[in-house]
């Protein structure tokens, strides 16, 4: 094993992130603990990424083809981290500027695995970006808290999280095997008994689908993700507990969501002709508008997140659709999707 | 439940039940001698939260129950499930109906996943491995 020196490398993996990678780079650089390397992996972009990460001073590696995924780009660079820590952050996601010196204090001089911190979106205008805003709010304001409290946060979200590189390397860096490789490495370092910790002060800001078209590639993909690490690691995730009742109620809850709200209400309510069984499309909001308003009105947010609240209710009946997708084409008909399609 | 995958209140009621206890976790810890008042604030703010989202819901119960008539009330009241006299009796609620599949679906899964899991270790002993001491609140059984 290499010496790994104290402090953090960040990953950047790119493609084609010539746009949004700037002002990732510029908010990484104006961290409160300056990060010891920063590398972009250029991932056979077609347009200026390299040009863009190196006006910054930044390191920049070029696989010698397209590696075909994130995990993929993550992981050629894995070699060249020679520090303590390695902090993974998508192109297109702003860090807080005292982001990394929340995630680091509690990986450093622990045995914390991984730890990951708080995500918003960082525009939130269009019907798909407010109803991503609203489903952030509810999961980082009340069940990663609890998530964490219990030492199973179901995710160490891929857009910002910080690692041990040791233990990072012991399982191969991010692996390929599924479309959604930061669910994969949380749940294989559980299965190793390592700890991933969910730390809410460190924020980060990606960019989020802002159309249908976007949304559809990233939903496509993680719901495959989702059912793809569920065949893969299941029997393993019987054996821990917590973790096993939210991973079952993740995955027969989203079924039979799926099921009820695009088939059993809309013919119910013909069948029976009453719209009042509709309202079961919204039961579910007094319970979703407390943590949101509360988190919301500390951010200084709260009209915003009050009228982003129908949009969740859009975002979620078109999940349906590719849960149901995912499932049928993952669990029933073992067809895996291959084809890593980047949709932020 | 989380990003990207939809529910019908299983999960959030999952939490709820979960944040319910986090002080009772926090309370043991306490009486073993093991004080956190990191882990104190995080139990007592979940608590809260799940306290006002059964409140919110108690309340739009309420408010749904006034705006819908009787009759719709009547199609939707869970005491019918038992018998006619039950139904009559039990208190008015639009909500009792979705609230109850939910409980009992959740109640499904935790019984299926635990089944599983006995039948994964029925096929295959596994040695049990050191414990997990490093995160907040150690292993939770649910």
């Amino acid at each position: 094993m290499d010496y790994l020196r104290p402090g953090v490398t960040v990953i950047v993996p790119a493609f084609n992130e010539a746009e949004s990678l700037g002002d990732t780079l510029q908010s990484l650089l104006e961290q409160t603990i300056p990060p010891a390397e920063i590398i972009v992996v250029d991932d056979f972009s077609t347009d200026n990424t390299s040009d863009v990460a190196r006006s910054y001073g930044i390191k920049v590696l070029r696989p010698p083809a397209n590696t075909g995924s994130k995990a993929g780009a993550q992981t050629f660079a894995l070699p060249h981290v020679t520090t303590e820590h390695t902090l993974a952050v998508d192109a297109d996601t702003l860090v807080a500027p005292d982001a990394i010196e929340k995630l680091y204090a509690v990986v450093k001089d622990s045995d914390v695995a991984a730890a990951c911190g708080f995500v918003v979106p960082r525009y939130i205008s269009s019907v798909w970006e407010r109803g991503r805003y609203i489903e952030y709010l509810l999961a980082f304001t009340f069940y990663k808290p609890i998530q964490d409290y219990f030492g199973k946060p179901l995710i160490s979200s891929g857009c910002f999280s910080i690692y041990r590189t040791e233990v990072l390397r012991q399982h191969g860096g991010w692996q390929t095997r599924t479309m959604a490789e930061d669910m994969d490495l949380t749940w294989t370092m559980y299965q190793a008994r390592q700890t991933v910790r969910f730390v809410p002060e460190a924020v980060c800001y990606p960019i989020e689908p802002h159309n249908l078209t976007f949304m559809r590639k990233q939903l496509r993909r993680w719901s495959h993700g989702f059912m793809q690490n569920v065949r893969l690691h299941w029997r393993h995730l019987l054996g821990i507990p917590y973790l096993r009742s939210m991973i079952g109620v993740a995955l027969w809850e989203s079924t039979v969501a799926s099921v009820i709200y695009l088939g059993v209400l809309p013919i119910s309510a013909l069948l029976l002709q009453n719209p009042w069984i509709l309202l079961i499309y919204v039961l579910d909001a007094p319970a979703l508008m407390v943590p949101v308003l509360r988190e919301a009105a500390a951010r200084n947010e709260f009209w915003r997140a009050l009228a982003s609240i129908p949009a969740f209710f859009v975002v979620r009946l078109v999940n349906c659709v590719f849960v149901l997708e995912a499932i049928w084409s993952e669990l029933v008909l073992r067809r895996p999707l291959l084809v890593y399609e980047k949709g932020h | 439940m989380f990003a990207g995958l939809p529910g019908i209140g299983v999960g959030t009621l999952f939490y709820v039940l979960t944040a319910l206890v986090m002080p009772l976790v926090e309370l043991t810890r306490l009486l073993r001698g093991d004080v956190s008042p990191t882990r104190w604030r995080l139990a007592i703010s979940q608590f809260c939260f799940g306290v006002s989202i059964v409140a919110s819901v108690a309340l739009a119960d309420r408010v749904l129950t006034i705006i819908l008539s009787d009759h719709s009330i009547n199609d939707v009241n869970v005491g019918r499930l038992v018998n006619k006299t039950f139904a009559v009796n039990a208190p008015e609620s639009v909500l009792a109906a979705p609230i109850m599949a939910s409980v009992l679906l959740l109640i499904g899964v935790l019984a299926a996943m635990e089944v599983a899991r006995l039948l994964t270790l029925l096929k295959r002993p596994e040695t049990p491995a050191p414990a997990d001491t490093t995160h907040l609140a150690g292993d939770f059984e649910l």
